[in-house]
């Protein structure tokens, strides 16, 4: 067999070649099976050899099978004479010495059956390519071709167990394709090192996008490195080490360590692009101040929704004051600075709180007497609350947002109020004017869409509310909470019509409910035609990562299909097949 | 142990199917059997096909057929026999 020489496996070795990828990386070498006969494992784990013998030699019964009918059938045709040539191959698979060196390599060395198979092979065509005479050099594709039915016929069978790969690794090969690059989890994945490798490959762009370096151009890579070596990549300088001393390993992580760190700051921090390049924007929900940095730290491009209520929430008997409010908000528009930060007008919904139920009559009040329309009715609360924010636009830039809107009449009027409160305050500051949308979370509301849009700068769809009024059911009635449920085909369909409306109109819509925050849900609103989120602050990065590795041509056609159903369960199982983040991101890059 | 040395005369030498009749024949024998080409070459066990394809016996070539078992003599004597009928091929 192979000759490796000891010393070769004890010192450090550098490989040169192109970065493909950049950034760098350490790991366990591991060597990725071309893709010939389909993909298997190299190794097994040293306890299930019994099993991958057993694996073998019914591979072995059914390759012998075949080629008795091969023979038999070549016989009724041309004769004896020359179905013997059959018979050649038939033992070949019966040859002790090629069977002992396959069961050898499963049993010492925890071959796969189809590796083992294919390295003994490999040791005889050795032998065979040394011969002189072409004439049996050329016997050594007999072998071949018995070799590749028995592989094929191992990989009919239950596939092989892996043994167990270590965490970090950098997987190397002379070339690798997709399919075999998505074999692994590529959370594990930490490099990749190719002979044959293209900048504009798919497995390139796959790596790039999850920040896998990546060095090709190595000759002879698949003999310079074994599987089990320690590796540092640079896909920076397109550099490998191979065993490298300990010194320099832990240097090298050091700066891999900092590099991770940098990149994954920038990465979160950096703007959302689909795999084909569509810009979506990732915006914070917030309630607190504090929660307003988190958001823009997290990689929020600024804040969709800060809900006021919390302000009120503070002081149980009284609404709060101008000046108390104007330092929340003013502190909300230092932090957004040139970003956008949308502030929730007072919508006191669920929560209870004694001095606004009283005025509402109920407590709590889930529907009537809610948001603008509570704050029309009482202006001054409202004028109060505008005043602050008006004031506090001075620092940064704020716009409303109208949340429980039903009617045209109540934009207008909280319009007229607006602007009285502006004028009363003097001009505005340098910049643009505010912006005052709506909150879509009533239904009656999407019916009336188009000419509301006309009286508003942007739409923000309130989806929690949006979903219990149009299936009338509470978010949080227990018993009745398997039906709130958002992929009911009227919420998508709400959706849908939402998303149309407002490009149509070129007026942003921004999805601020719970559905933006999961990363099924909103691929599913990209794809449905929304460019904008707004989500938890911890679901930010989460979000962008994923949304990087869609295509939107994939999320426009699935979102397409799922609209079109009508069944609640065909449409859960269609979400399940087309969005669901378990999947391999690689689906939708291919 | 018993040892024989024979020519091969057919036209392909041990090639495949040649191959494949001499290792059927040795395989109804008990004996051990081993075929090498001369002193210095490597020896191919008479069981094997691969191993005998790859004496690369051509037209022409001295084999050295030797056998050691319960029935070492019948086995030379026949496989001694299968190549001096030319494996039964024609040329």
């Amino acid at each position: 067999m192979r000759n490796v020489d000891p010393a070769s496996l004890s010192h450090p070795k550098a490989l040169r070649g192109r970065g493909l990828s950049p950034g760098k990386a350490i790991g366990t070498a591991y060597r990725v099976a071309p893709l010939r006969g389909g993909f298997f494992p190299l190794h097994i784990r040293p306890e299930d050899a019994a099993e991958e013998l057993k694996r073998l030699k019914t591979a072995l019964g059914v390759s012998l099978r075949q080629l008795h009918e091969v023979r038999d059938r070549l016989e009724s045709q041309v004769g004896r004479e020359q179905s013997c040539i059959v018979d050649a191959h038939l033992l070949i698979l019966e040859d002790q010495h090629f069977l002992k060196g396959i069961e050898k390599r499963i049993l010492g060395s925890s071959e796969s059956a189809e590796q083992a198979t294919r390295a003994t092979v490999e040791s005889w065509l050795r032998l065979y390519r040394s011969l002189q005479d072409p004439f049996f050099r050329e016997r050594g594709s007999d072998l071949e071709e018995v070799a590749e039915r028995l592989i094929a016929n191992l990989g009919r069978l239950q596939p092989s167990k892996p043994q167990n790969l270590p965490r970090d690794l950098v997987l190397f090969a002379d070339r690798i394709s997709l399919l075999a690059l998505a074999e692994f989890s590529l959370d594990r994945v930490r490099g990749l090192l190719l002979n044959q490798g293209g900048r504009h490959s798919h497995v390139n762009i796959i790596a790039r996008s999850c920040q896998i370096p990546v060095v090709a151009g190595i000759e002879r890579v698949t003999e310079r490195v074994h599987s089990g070596d320690v590796v540092l990549v640079d896909g920076d300088q397109g550099l490998a080490q191979v065993r490298p001393s300990l010194k320099d390993q832990e240097e090298f992580s050091i700066q891999v360590r900092q590099q991770r760190q940098r990149s994954r700051q920038e990465s979160d921090r950096a703007a959302c692009r689909t795999l084909d390049g569509h810009r979506i924007h990732i915006l914070a929900n917030t309630e607190v101040g504090s929660e307003v940095g988190l958001g823009l730290q997290m990689g929020g491009e600024g804040i969709g929704l800060f809900r006021s209520e919390s302000i009120y929430l503070e002081n149980r008997k009284a609404p709060a004051g101008e000046e108390r409010q104007y330092g929340v908000y003013r502190k909300l528009a230092q932090m957004a600075g040139e970003r956008k930060a949308i502030i929730r007008t007072l919508d006191i919904g669920d929560e209870d709180h004694p001095y606004f139920s009283k005025l509402a009559g109920m407590a709590p009040p889930v529907l009537g007497l809610r948001g603008i329309r509570m704050s029309l009715r009482y202006p001054e609360i409202f004028r109060t609350q505008i005043r602050a924010i008006l004031r506090a636009r001075q620092h940064g830039n704020l716009d409303i947002a109208l949340p429980m809107v039903s009617g045209l009449q109540e934009v207008r009027q909280a319009r007229r109020l607006i602007e009285e409160v502006q004028a009363q305050l003097g001009a505005p500051p340098e910049g643009k004017p505010v912006e005052v949308g709506i909150m879509l979370e009533v239904p009656a509301a999407l019916l009336i869409l188009p000419a509301l849009l006309e009286e508003s700068d942007f739409v923000l769809v309130g989806s929690n509310d949006l979903v219990q009024f149009t299936l009338a059911v509470g978010r949080i009635d227990e018993e009745a909470s398997d039906l709130y449920n958002p992929l009911h085909p009227s919420i998508l369909r709400s959706l849908v019509q939402i998303a149309d409306a407002c490009n149509q109109a070129s007026k942003p819509a921004i999805v601020c409910g719970e559905i933006a925050s999961h990363a099924d849900f909103a691929s599913l609103l990209v794809g449905m035609g929304f460019r904008s989120l707004s989500m938890s602050p911890f679901a930010i990065p989460v979000i962008k990562r994923h949304l990087r590795r869609l295509r939107l041509d994939t999320l426009r056609k699935a979102a397409d299909y799922l609209t079109s159903l009508s069944a609640i369960e065909e449409i859960e199982t269609a979400f399940r097949d087309h969005f669901d983040p378990a999947g391999s991101p690689l689906r939708s890059a291919s | 142990m018993v040892r024989r040395t024979v020519r091969i005369r057919n036209e392909l030498g041990l090639h495949a199917r040649a191959a494949a009749r001499l290792v059927r024949l040795a395989g109804r024998f008990q004996s051990e059997i081993r075929l090498s080409t001369g002193p210095n070459r490597p020896e191919a066990d008479g069981k094997s096909i691969l191993s005998l394809v790859l004496l690369a016996a051509g037209a022409g070539t001295d084999v050295t057929v030797s056998a050691r078992g319960e029935d070492e003599r019948e086995a030379v004597q026949a496989l001694v026999k299968l190549v001096e009928d030319r494996f039964d091929e024609k040329r």
